[in-house]
């Protein structure tokens, strides 16, 4: 498993690529939760290039979801299908993630609430 | 009389409906002799009096729940095989099942021969172990491996994957098979040896000497079958249950909380996720256990498309049986 970090404004994406299992998943949490803070606290993780994720690699997404929280930010998942779908499907824990087709559509999502509080 | 001629006496307790339509499959061999009861209090009633083979309880009865029967039933007779029936998909009744500690936990919608499958392994505990009593070939072509490496969970779970792409499945079972595959197999290898907290890090671990798990895997016209054995046996029906009770129930309020606009993390648990994946993605879903022994969990692929006539989920999902020494 490799991962890619990218900036764009405030929002970090990071490029997940290979298979999240167990021996790779503890790196997943531990290196993006490090890049975090109350100031980088949106995120969003690219899954496009993921082969495949098991219990422990959602576990993962978890810990990064609730560590956001604590910080008052947000996660979004991207490119989510084939084996990935299937396994949060199988998980039933598919609801709790925000979950989008693309980058720009979670990017505008990230910008409408920043609008929102603005206004 | 001997073994093979002797009746087995089966008790059927539930709506008469469902009793008589068991009455009609069992008595197609001569050896089962049924009694039918609609009430818990008759049940209990003949358990005392009646030389019992085998009990099959509903979990709709009357005047109390299945489990509840089944629970005051072992309090006479606690090594008495029994079944419980249920239409309600295995998460529902999860919670009742770890309260009452009760594990066989079958469809009502079980195939004919499946119930005679079941029948026939609980009424000789000899057949609850080993791959070759749950597909039909013969043992030579059943492929084995030996895990003693961390190493070597992702060379098996490639071997496993490459079986299973022969064979006529669509792509998502495939893919399923090999997630409930990696979990279980990562569980057992992990956590029968004391390594939880290794698992939790993802660190690689070698098992001390003479520790391994044997995995075994192969198919036969009807089912593609693994079996994933670890020889500590410390697992228990009620560890079990309890894992899936939690984190089955976990994820119902975390939805409920999704749904009214709450935080949802708060219910989110750490464990479970590997049996709750089997046990959703598997056809048919064994663990067995001797005590301190052994343990070997069995799970099942069907190969022939879902039955658009039974329910989603209604497939046969045995939790736990313990041989006791």
């Amino acid at each position: 498993m490799t991962i890619n970090q990218r900036v764009h404004d405030d929002i970090l994406i990071f490029d997940v690529t290979g298979d999240i299992s167990i021996h790779h998943s503890p790196k997943l949490s531990q290196d993006i939760i490090q890049k975090m803070s109350p100031d980088k606290n949106k995120v969003i993780v690219n899954l496009k290039e993921a082969s495949y994720i098991d219990s422990s690699g959602i576990g993962s997404l978890i810990r990064i979801l609730t560590t956001l929280k604590d910080l008052g930010g947000t996660l979004k998942l991207i490119h989510i299908s084939g084996q990935i779908l299937e396994a949060f499907t199988l998980t039933r824990l598919i609801n709790l993630f925000q979950i989008y087709n693309d980058e720009k559509t979670a990017i505008d999502s990230f910008l409408e609430i920043k609008n929102k509080q603005n206004i | 009389m001997t073994e093979k001629t002797r009746k087995h006496k089966v008790l059927v307790a539930g709506p008469k409906i469902l009793c008589e339509s068991i009455k009609r499959i069992l008595e197609k061999k001569p050896i089962y002799d049924t009694i039918l009861v609609e009430e818990g209090g008759e049940a209990e009633t003949i358990i005392k009096t009646e030389n019992l083979s085998l009990v099959i309880v509903s979990m709709n009865l009357s005047n109390m729940n299945g489990f509840a029967l089944i629970h005051r039933m072992r309090e006479y007779h606690s090594h008495l095989p029994y079944i419980l029936l249920t239409s309600s998909h295995i998460s529902e009744v999860i919670g009742l099942a770890h309260e009452y500690d009760v594990g066989y936990i079958i469809s009502k919608y079980l195939k004919e021969r499946d119930l005679f499958n079941i029948i026939h392994k609980l009424l000789n505990q000899n057949k609850l172990f080993g791959l070759e009593n749950y597909i039909d070939v013969q043992e030579k072509h059943i492929s084995s491996y030996e895990i003693t490496k961390s190493k070597q969970l992702s060379e098996v779970s490639q071997l496993v994957s490459k079986a299973v792409d022969t064979l006529s499945l669509d792509s998502t079972l495939k893919r399923t098979v090999r997630l409930v595959f990696d979990e279980m197999v990562i569980n057992a290898y992990y956590h029968a040896h004391g390594f939880g907290e290794e698992k939790k890090k993802g660190l690689e671990i070698d098992l001390p000497e003479s520790k391994k798990i044997l995995v075994q895997w192969g198919n036969d016209r009807d089912k593609f079958a693994l079996s994933i054995s670890d020889f500590e046996g410390t697992l228990s029906t009620l560890k079990v249950l309890k894992t899936l009770s939690d984190v089955i129930q976990n994820n119902e309020k975390m939805l409920k909380a999704i749904q009214v606009g709450e935080d949802p993390l708060p219910y989110l648990t750490e464990t479970g996720r590997g049996f709750q994946i089997a046990l959703d993605g598997a056809s048919e879903f064994y663990v067995n256990i001797i005590p301190n022994q052994l343990t070997q969990i069995l799970i099942l692929f069907s190969l022939s498309p879902p039955d658009p006539s039974k329910p989603a989920g209604q497939s046969l999902k045995l939790i736990e049986s313990i041989q006791s020494n």
